[in-house]
């Protein structure tokens, strides 16, 4: 199980509240959708905010949530109960996330001779002056390259460890290290600080 | 340690990546130069700012009816025993310093393939004898990439199959052969852009073969 | 919306923890319907698969799953279809067998393994990729495909005028395209015979590549090798500049080479004109030139020859 700080397990979640969710929980995996959709609505907002900043893009990121969620659903009887069900609904959504950009990146690729390992540079988002400084990153995150995003994404907003990127992202730690520090050099360019 | 050095090693040294002693001399480094400072300022300040978005967002429309719709065609996997998830996680080289050597593979014992991943004996001298402005930091490059790849698959070699890792090896034999033969002759003829356009393009073909691998065995 | 399994084999998997013993290969038949130029993505780890085009708006998805395959996911989305074998634990054990018909205006991406993959008469655009899959692409009228393996023969058939195609150990051959060319190999044979090129580039390590084709006006045709042998045939008329350079191999020319003046010769790598008694480098012009064709070798033997 993966333990992202800050979110995914919530130490201030009261016994009670535990248990609530590992009735609903019990009562799906007999097969009780009702039960499923309270989970769902507990959670959703949480697993779209990562598929949203992971994708890059509201509609995908739409799609992916739904994905997520019938995944979970098909997964359901192996969750054991021994944790939060966010925190078990966490590695599903990156894997999903994940997934779908490694497939969708293929299906995108031109005919290309180079295989180009020099990385190109985002767009540097034009600076509005009136925005709040949250959404000023949200975009610049957005404009992001992929690799870099997902990194910073998983490392930096959710609190991941480069050697659990490196685990659910199938890339080496040095990998994840380096897209990191990618990412940050160009949001910091972009957000011009 | 110098600004560029430290500017490398800055995203380290704030994640509390580093070890004594590039940690040690990072932070002496930090007290003294107030330009490096500044450095170290906006990073954490990026890095706050980050973990201050907010960790929910709300789509803007209601996704529970399709989800719903999809799950009365979705048969829920029945409960098996949780697979085994050996978790190699190998400390990569600290890919921002130079690397100095090429990494080759060996088979340790023909039952058990086993990538051992261990410097190769230097070849700096055929690179380094006049080599073309460049093309040791190309090369490099190419060393860096194939180190990376060649980690990735150490760490999920639970999912390819066990053929591959021998195909792997032999195939990266077959690359590094053409490589030194492309040395050589680089050697008596530094500078010559068509042999050079070889050792670039072999590498690619090297880095390419690999990358194909690490990528579909993720399916 | 998703298929549902027979029930049967999954009552074998059972709902309990205690595992029976492995249940039999389930059999699939499923259609779903499909926009007559929608993609299809289709992943099978092990085992082959097979894309037929056929007239109708609907995907079709008949064959075997192999034993401890935990599934089938066949998602259908308006313009979108993915059909993809699912298996629990590691994918290598459980082969499975899948022949899909799509609508003849489909994109078709399928990714395997060590599965075989076959594409027929499709017309969209083909990506087909493959560890140690050979990948077969014949007919339709699909203007581009992307076929890769590491280990498997990859085998293109058909008018395609955008092709890109690389085997890392195995063979590559492709017949009758034109337009732009990308092919590489490492260890394996590259042949290519087809209509005429805009731009091919054709790369190998060790293997021998074997061209065959035509060249429009101002086309490029690169073709590089460290080891292997190169032949290229080409029409007896072709109007091209041609730069072929080898160091170890012989050179070998139908073509009558009349060297260019050396004030026109471009100076090489701007280092002075003292050449090593290895290399061969010839510059000559064929036909009042137009095309542009370049070879390097370091160790092959290089032959141009008329067709």
């Amino acid at each position: 199980m993966i333990a992202a700080p800050g979110g995914a397990i919530s130490f201030a979640r009261d016994d009670d509240q535990r248990q609530k969710e590992r009735e609903l929980v019990r009562a799906a995996q007999a097969g009780n959708v009702a039960a499923f959709e309270r989970l769902y609505r507990e959670n959703v907002k949480r697993v779209y905010a990562l598929c949203y900043r992971m994708s890059g893009g509201a509609q995908l990121a739409e799609e992916l949530t739904q994905d997520v969620f019938v995944r979970a659903w098909q997964k359901l009887a192996g969750f054991r109960g021994d944790s939060a069900f966010s925190s078990w609904l966490h590695p599903i959504a990156i894997n999903v996330a994940y997934s779908e950009r490694r497939s969708r990146g293929r299906r995108e690729a031109r005919v290309s001779t180079h295989d180009d390992l020099t990385p190109f540079e985002a767009e540097a988002n034009p600076r509005r002056p009136h925005d709040a400084l949250g959404v000023d990153l949200e975009r610049a995150i957005q404009g992001l390259p992929e690799g870099a995003r997902e990194v910073f994404v998983l490392h930096d907003v959710e609190g991941f460890k480069h050697e659990e990127i490196a685990e659910h992202c199938g890339i080496a730690v040095g990998t994840s290290k380096a897209q990191l520090h990618r990412a940050r050099r160009l949001l910091r360019e972009a957000l011009q600080r | 340690m110098k600004c560029d050095d430290v500017r490398i090693l800055i995203d380290d040294f704030v994640d509390g990546e580093l070890q004594p002693p590039s940690r040690d001399e990072v932070a002496r480094h930090l007290r003294e130069c107030a330009t490096c400072r500044d450095e170290e300022h906006a990073v954490r300040a990026l890095l706050s700012e980050a973990a201050a978005l907010p960790r929910e967002l709300s789509p803007e429309r209601e996704l529970w009816p399709q989800i719903s719709e999809r799950l009365r065609f979705v048969v829920p996997f029945p409960r098996q025993a949780a697979r085994l998830q050996p978790l190699l996680l190998l400390a990569a080289a600290a890919l921002l310093i130079a690397l100095s050597s090429l990494v080759t593979w060996r088979i340790a014992r023909p039952a058990e393939t086993r990538l051992a991943v261990r410097p190769a004996e230097p070849q700096g001298t055929l690179i380094a004898h006049t080599p073309a402005a460049g093309l040791l930091e190309a090369e490099t490059e190419y060393a860096r990439a194939t180190d990376e790849l060649l980690l990735a698959l150490e760490s999920r070699r639970d999912s390819l199959a066990p053929e591959t890792l021998v195909e792997v090896e032999q195939n990266l034999r077959a690359i590094d052969g053409a490589l030194k033969s492309l040395r050589e002759a680089l050697a008596d003829d530094p500078g010559n852009q068509q042999l050079t356009q070889l050792l670039t393009g072999t590498h690619k073909r090297k880095v390419e073969a690999l990358r194909r691998v690490v990528r579909l065995s993720k399916i | 919306m998703r298929m549902r399994l027979p029930l049967a084999p999954l009552a074998l998997f059972g709902l309990l923890a205690a595992a029976p013993s492995a249940p039999a290969q389930s059999r699939v038949d499923e259609r779903r319907p499909a926009s007559a130029n929608g993609l299809v993505e289709i992943e099978n780890p092990v085992g082959s698969v097979r894309v037929i085009a056929w007239s109708r708006d609907e995907v079709q998805v008949t064959g075997t799953l192999g034993q401890r395959a935990s599934g089938l996911d066949f998602v259908s989305r308006p313009n979108r279809t993915r059909i993809q074998v699912e298996v629990e634990g590691n994918p290598h054990r459980v082969s499975s067998d899948l022949e899909v018909r799509v609508p003849a205006g489909s994109r078709v991406q399928v990714e395997s393994y060590s599965g075989s993959i076959e594409v027929r008469d499709v017309s969209g655009r083909v990506k087909a990729e493959s560890v140690s899959g050979s990948i077969t692409i014949t007919g339709g009228k699909t203007a581009e495909i992307d076929a890769e393996s590491v280990s498997g023969a990859v085998s293109i058939t058909g008018p395609a005028t955008r092709v890109r195609a690389g085997s890392t150990n195995a063979s590559v051959t492709i017949r009758g395209t034109s337009g732009v060319l990308h092919a590489e190999t490492t260890n394996g044979a590259l042949q290519v015979s087809g209509g005429d090129f805009q731009e091919a580039r054709l790369e190998s390590v060790n293997g021998v590549i074997r061209f065959e084709g035509g060249l429009l006006t101002g086309a490029s045709l690169d073709v590089e090798s460290v080891n292997g042998s190169i032949e290229l045939r080409l029409p007896a008329n072709v109007g091209a500049d041609f730069t072929v350079s080898s160091y170890g191999g012989a050179i070998d020319s139908d073509f009558e080479v009349r060297l260019a003046p050396s004030r026109d010769r471009p100076t090489q790598r701007g280092r002075d004109r003292h050449r090593d008694d290895h290399e061969k480098e010839l510059h000559f012009t064929t036909g009042g030139g137009g095309a542009n064709v370049a070879v390097t070798t370091l160790n092959g033997r290089i032959a141009l020859r008329k067709r």
